[in-house]
């Protein structure tokens, strides 16, 4: 398969990723380590409770994985969303990319995780040092249900514009 | 009428696991939204209306209709990776 993704309530594991995405033909493998980050705008955290929609999210993974295969043909890709609650440094998300030559892998690899950003539905509850947790803003995901949709034919009349 | 229950994510939650709105049969997701601001209150209707409705395969367009019993979710902004 050249495309794997999933979400996950286990530890992410970095060899699994690497494995996942070699290829004898590929001279270069690019990854991505999404870790909890100590410290987020001034206030210091503990931890953060990740929420997902399993399948929608793992769609969501499997489709930019498809785009980006359009963008930078010949490349394999390997994504793992962590869900659940993560101490600070642990892994959150996990992006492999191989390719033929380093450049595509790199490219691949930074459109997936910025998209993943973007589109995939997953939320961010971090929990602070004074007890306190806040569930994080985010991308709208509006315009995906309005102008990334095909007709469904159940919609009124003229709503796609 | 049809019942609908909505299963909650991200800041949803402090809702619960579940909304349950009721509407005519045939209505639009943008019903539905609008349903959940009368539930929830005023003061959420920014949020309501930065999210987005969900069936178990897709996001669904504010006009999407619907026109029978099925499971929803409310997905909020997201902030992944």
């Amino acid at each position: 398969m050249s495309i794997q993704v999933l979400v996950s309530p286990d530890p992410l594991s970095l060899e699994t990723a690497v494995q996942s995405v070699v290829d004898p033909a590929h001279g270069a493998i690019d990854t991505f380590i999404g870790t909890v980050r100590n410290m987020h705008e001034g206030k210091s955290v503990t931890g953060i409770t990740y929420d997902v929609h399993e399948v929608l999210a793992e769609k969501a993974f499997h489709e930019i994985c498809e785009e980006a295969q359009g963008l930078w043909p010949d490349t394999r890709y390997y994504v793992a969303h962590y869900q659940g609650t993560l101490d600070v440094s642990g892994i959150s998300i996990i992006i492999a990319v191989s390719s033929p030559h380093r450049a595509e892998s790199f490219e691949a690899c930074r459109y997936v995780i910025e998209e993943i950003k973007k589109r995939a539905p997953v939320w961010k509850k971090e929990h602070y040092v004074d007890g306190m947790s806040d569930w994080l803003p985010g991308h709208s995901l509006s315009e995906e249900a309005e102008h990334s949709m095909t007709c469904c034919g159940h919609c009124q009349e003229d709503a796609h514009g | 009428m049809i019942n609908y229950s909505i299963k909650c994510f991200g800041v949803f939650r402090q809702f619960g696991d579940t909304l349950c709105v009721t509407v005519d049969a045939g209505s639009s997701v943008q019903k539905i939204k609008e349903a959940l601001v009368q539930q929830l209150g005023e003061q959420h209707k920014t949020l309501v209306e930065e999210s987005v409705l969900a069936n178990d395969n897709a996001i669904l367009p504010n006009a999407y209709i619907l026109q029978e019993e099925t499971p929803l979710s409310i997905l909020p902004p997201v902030c992944g990776g």
